[in-house]
């Protein structure tokens, strides 16, 4: 189960990664299209937003099993390995219950969606429901890793879920 | 009162070590619930915080960052810069921040700018015989200024959080970010004429600075393109940042300087730096909604016209506050918890929202680079293979250069407004 949702959050990854470079390659036809075709797309800009809001909370497991999230460690890293592993539950707790707010009350804007047929006021008319799912969809992923994560402090393993390195994340995961 | 706590709760959490943009969403949510509000506005914020044309370019610039970066366009510009003025004393540390001005004008990350440049340029300077804590120092700071010189991420999200011109913020970072350079420029010439303790670098001959300079010609295309095509109106940031990373697929990939599986791990890599930025942005935005139902901005923004007379007396007591929250906060953690809150005042302070962004930003490449978790400094180690203590040792000089930066703007706005409002 645990190397199940690991392998998900990787494939995640994989499409999250994928979708940012189809959005660059997109937002260039677009102004391709609109300087050399002279017929600016209609579908470019939406299409890219709809992509990168997909692409954003898909992701999110993989970005937490490859300690990307950035936090302040300077305190817990004085800590017992004990103490740090009761901080490390907490955190992830506190994201869970951040989760369960998210997939409930993102879930239900997308069920009214559907019911009243919600559509992007532009020349497309995208329902607003295919965006709108990439919410709680990616946030059940998300807490499935988080779960994962969480098994992981309890067993002791090596957690492989938040930062441990500096006091914030020290890696490319800023600017 | 409910200022005070939701500061100490802030606090407690972040101390707690939970990750910052669960932090600001889930202390968002509390004080929704608290209120006895509709919890539905957090899957809003999170839905509207990504909905947005303008932070597509986020990862796209991101994405063109990493692929000059694993092209090593860097080694270009290096080499380019070198062979014009690396024979002067000092001259490899003008060389270093003319190229990190040159990538800064291509990236909007001060992360890539220095990983890029300093991969080259830290063997160079120490084989030189350069103090190895002065160029781990001039190049933490020097990577800072690819978030000053347009195109900037930093720009980009303090421009979607106040609804300024994006394009007029990257045009008011070009005087800025150019005399910052040049600081640094002249703080490296003076060094290395004082220290002495290095080998000069034979001239270049005309040949060799030719060669060296057609190699970079590409990423200086590429680099005028992005910032003429944004200033001239061709297309939008977001637009430019797409076009870019194009050209700076072909630059690469025609010149064989990149394999297919380098350009999957900068998409892995762009992707990862992404997700974490608009997470934050993410929490930001329903902690920010949530204080407005609060009040808090408007309470703060009634405190500080009533504490504060003078905008320079705000000022200090920002750049105070923001130096202090360096030590310990990220960057962008540190523009999406402040801004929100003091974005209300400026206008009652008579404060330009163009202008003060354009401080904030250099005061946030001052939190880069002061320890104990300045970004840069992390990458300098990794980079330079060093230890925090010796690059943290480099780079206060250049931490006093960007609060004289700050002086000198306060007492010459034009140096950053002259560009949005006159041209």
């Amino acid at each position: 189960m645990q190397s199940t949702i690991d392998g998900i959050s990787r494939a995640m990854g994989a499409i999250g990664a994928f979708l940012f470079f189809v959005i660059g390659l997109m937002i260039s036809y677009e102004v391709i299209a609109r300087y050399v075709f002279l017929s600016p797309t209609s579908w470019a800009e939406e299409g890219a937003r709809l992509l990168q809001l997909w692409a954003t909370y898909l992701v999110m497991g993989y970005v937490l099993q490859q300690k990307a999230l950035i936090r302040i460690t300077v305190v817990t890293q004085l800590l017992s390995s004990t103490g740090q592993r009761i901080l490390e539950f907490f955190a992830l707790a506190w994201m869970l219950i951040f989760c369960g707010f998210a997939i409930y009350y993102g879930a239900a804007i997308v069920i009214e969606s559907i019911q009243i047929g919600r559509a992007t006021a532009t020349m497309n008319q995208v329902p607003k429901f295919w965006t709108e799912s990439a919410i709680p969809i990616g946030f059940f992923l998300f807490s499935l890793q988080i779960l994962v994560e969480m098994w992981r402090v309890v067993r002791g393993e090596t957690y492989s879920g938040l930062s441990d390195q500096g006091s914030t994340h020290p890696g490319g995961e800023s600017v | 009162m409910t200022v005070s706590l939701i500061l100490a709760s802030m606090l407690f959490l972040l101390i707690l070590g939970i990750p910052i943009a669960f932090v600001l969403g889930g202390l968002g949510l509390a004080l929704i619930l608290i209120e006895g509000l509709n919890p539905v506005m957090v899957s809003q914020g999170l839905y509207s915080s990504v909905d947005n044309f303008i932070l597509l370019a986020v990862p796209m610039f991101l994405l063109m960052s990493n692929v000059l970066l694993k092209g090593g366009v860097g080694k270009d510009l290096f080499t380019a810069a070198q062979s014009w003025v690396g024979h002067w004393p000092g001259g490899l540390g003008v060389a270093t921040i003319a190229s990190c001005a040159l990538f800064a004008a291509i990236s909007g990350s001060s992360v890539a700018t220095a990983a890029t440049i300093g991969t080259v340029a830290i063997p160079e300077m120490t084989e030189r015989g350069y103090q190895r804590n002065f160029v781990l120092g001039l190049m933490a700071a020097g990577g800072t200024l690819g978030i000053l010189i347009p195109p900037s991420i930093v720009l980009i999200v303090y421009g979607v959080i106040t609804e300024e011109s994006i394009v007029d913020l990257f045009v008011a970072g070009v005087g800025p970010g150019i005399f910052l350079a040049v600081l640094f420029s002249i703080f490296a010439v003076v060094y290395a004429r004082y220290k002495g303790q290095f080998e000069m670098v034979p001239r270049a001959t005309w040949k060799e600075r030719w060669h060296a300079s057609v190699r970079a010609i590409p990423t200086m295309v590429l680099a005028a393109t992005i910032v003429f095509g944004i200033y001239f109106g061709v297309f939008t940031p977001t637009e430019a940042a797409g076009i870019g990373l194009v050209m700076a697929l072909l630059i690469t990939l025609i010149m064989r300087t990149i394999t297919i599986a380098q350009i999957w791990e900068a998409c892995i890599e762009a992707m990862k730096t992404t997700v974490t930025i608009f997470l934050i942005i993410a929490g930001a935005k329903i902690f920010s909604k949530a204080i407005t139902l609060y009040r808090i901005p408007h309470d703060i923004s009634v405190f500080v016209t009533q504490t504060f007379t003078e905008p320079w007396s705000f000022l200090v007591i920002v750049c105070l506050i923001l130096l202090i929250m360096g030590f310990f906060l990220e960057a962008l953690s540190m523009l999406l918890i402040m801004v929100p809150v003091l974005h209300p005042s400026l206008a009652a302070m008579g404060i330009d929202a163009i202008w003060f962004g354009i401080v904030f930003v250099i005061m946030i490449e001052c939190a880069l680079i002061t320890p104990p978790v300045g970004l840069n400094l992390f990458v300098m180690q990794a980079v330079g293979n060093a230890t925090l203590p010796e690059v943290a040792s480099g780079v206060w000089p250049f931490i006093v250069l960007m609060l004289l930066t700050v002086i000198v703007l306060f007492f010459f706005p034009q140096l950053a407004l002259y560009l949005p409002y006159h041209l």
